[in-house]
């Protein structure tokens, strides 16, 4: 197993990992804080003033940040109700785990075509909402149900005899028990909830209703403008705020799984 | 299940009595749940079947219209595919090599290097989406399939999946075939992907439906209409034609037939997703 010629098969992976992903975004550091592509001029945090000013940015943030506040908590909610559910039925219903995943493998663009025909009597965000729920919502169930079947069943053996209710057994033993899966489909959840600009160009276009003007929306705005300044600066500023969440989430799952044992 | 009440009932005081209500008591609750269940599958499923229903209303009609009358969505058709298949199985390839050595080879560095694969991987794509840009201009790949192939070939997603599949491969079976062979190349080929085939299948699967699905990235990387995939071109049809629902069914048939095909194996990949 060592080998040391072993180590260059990870080097297409990398090399093209590197090349499209890792290079171009410290590129892109380079664009939030220079004046413009002609000057290149170094501005320290001028574009950053020059975005928080912008009253589309603040209103795509504002919107970006409701929807994934609103629709992540929802769809953990639900999603673990019926893992807990489902975790007693998963042998005698497989027909309910293979549609739960359908949604995760079937087009946008099918949705919406439904959508548009029928369902268009909610607002904007309440239908990009329960779009939301209803594709992902599947896919946090599957992962949730594999951790919780690959639970040792004798824990909560112990504590049903302990005198622990249903209750008590879901919340002090099953739930910190899955907590790593937990954290795992909380990030997946955010990210998703990113997601949504797809439903919501194909249902709404480049220049949608005001309630559901969505960062991706201001982004590919200035896209057309090729506004490299604003467009990495927004980007860079989104990527900070993503990976604080997700940075608050993991110390706070290590506290909670480490005071429970 | 009636084995377990009596399990239980050895620690009850009065096991008879107690032991009826609570069984009686708990198929209600097992029957409502399992009615609440299917009904919620149903509600998932029903897009589906209603596509299905609404395209052959007309019968064939609009499927030959799609096929004969739209050069355009069968040119999509064509460049989705192109797109797809070009990015699932170029990703697999380079990631299989790249999971055995995060999995399977020590060295310096390994563990950041891997970190750096979860951290873009969990990024949103709005923020990979400019770097991705600049990319495809400076290689020239603007306005070529290439500019999506590429970098969907090279998304984290694939190597991270399988990584974690590939831990569970157990290092005898590795030392015992090099006793064969010093290629470690033949012993990926002949050994490992056999073993991981459900972790490769999946792989397969979700890189293909990611790109099959994308919307925003060839709105961004593209802009000639004949290359771009079907997904950007069924947003134009109108809502309601008989003639969208053709081709939304013929849209969706691609991943719904891999999906239906494959499904134990991605079920089983999705397993060691969760595993962190």
């Amino acid at each position: 197993m060592k080998k040391k010629t072993d180590l260059l098969l990870l080097l297409p992976s990398l090399a093209g990992f590197l090349t499209f992903f890792i290079v171009p975004f410290v590129y892109s550091f380079y664009y939030a804080f220079t004046e413009n592509a002609f000057t290149k001029k170094f501005v320290w945090f001028d574009n950053f003033k020059r975005l928080f000013e912008n009253e589309y940015f603040k209103l795509a943030m504002k919107n970006t940040g409701k929807f994934t506040v609103l629709a992540v908590p929802s769809v953990m909610a639900i999603s673990l109700i019926l893992a807990l559910l489902l975790v007693r039925f998963a042998t005698r219903l497989p027909f309910v785990k293979s549609a739960l995943f359908l949604p995760v493998i079937l087009p946008s663009a099918t949705i919406v075509m439904l959508w548009n025909a029928y369902i268009s009597t909610f607002t904007p965000f309440h239908s990009l909402l329960l779009i939301f729920l209803w594709k992902y919502g599947g896919l946090n169930v599957m992962l949730m149900l594999t951790a919780l079947s690959g639970m040792d069943k004798s824990m909560i053996e112990a504590a049903r005899i302990d005198g622990a209710n249903v209750f008590q057994q879901t919340v002090r033993v099953t739930l910190p028990n899955i907590a790593p899966t937990l954290f795992f489909t909380f990030i997946l959840s955010v990210v998703n909830s990113l997601k949504v600009f797809r439903e919501s160009y194909l249902l709404y276009g480049n220049y949608p209703d005001e309630t559901v003007y969505m960062l991706q929306n201001f982004l590919n705005n200035h896209f057309a403008k090729l506004n490299y300044q604003y467009i990495s600066t927004a980007a860079i500023f989104f990527a900070v705020i993503v990976y604080t969440v997700v940075a608050v989430v993991f110390v706070a799952e290590k506290k909670w799984s480490e005071s429970i044992w | 299940m009636v084995k377990k009440e009596g399990k239980r009932g050895f620690f009850e005081k009065k096991p008879g009595k107690k032991l009826y209500k609570r069984f009686r008591k708990k198929s209600i609750v097992d029957a409502a749940a399992s009615v609440l269940l299917v009904l919620f599958a149903l509600f998932i499923v029903s897009p589906v079947l209603i596509v299905a229903v609404r395209s052959f209303s007309e019968g064939v009609q609009p499927f030959v219209d799609f096929y004969v009358w739209k050069p355009a969505y069968l040119r999509g058709l064509a460049n989705s595919l192109i797109i797809s298949l070009s990015a699932s199985l170029g990703t697999v390839v380079v990631s299989v090599l790249a999971a055995y050595v995060f999995a399977k080879v020590k060295f310096k560095g390994r563990g950041v290097i891997f970190y750096l694969y979860i951290i873009v991987m969990m990024m949103p794509f709005q923020v990979t989406l400019l770097p991705q840009y600049i990319v495809s201009r400076r290689f020239a790949l603007y306005d070529t399939p290439w500019a999506m192939i590429l970098p969907g070939i090279f998304a984290p997603f694939a190597a991270f999946l399988l990584t974690q599949v590939m831990k569970s491969v157990p290092d005898e079976l590795i030392e015992a075939a090099r006793l064969d062979t010093g290629s470690t190349l033949r012993i990926i080929w002949h050994i490992i992907v056999p073993t991981i085939r459900p972790g490769i299948i999946c792989a397969l699967v979700l890189s293909f439906t990611e790109q099959w699905n994308a919307v925003a990235e060839p709105i961004i990387l593209m802009e000639t209409r004949e290359k771009y995939p079907l997904a950007i071109l069924l947003n134009e049809i109108q809502p309601g034609d008989v003639l969208g629902f053709a081709a939304t069914l013929m849209f969706f048939l691609a991943p719904l037939l891999l999906f239906s095909f494959f499904e134990d194996e991605v079920m089983e990949g999705l397993g060691d997703y969760g595993l962190k």
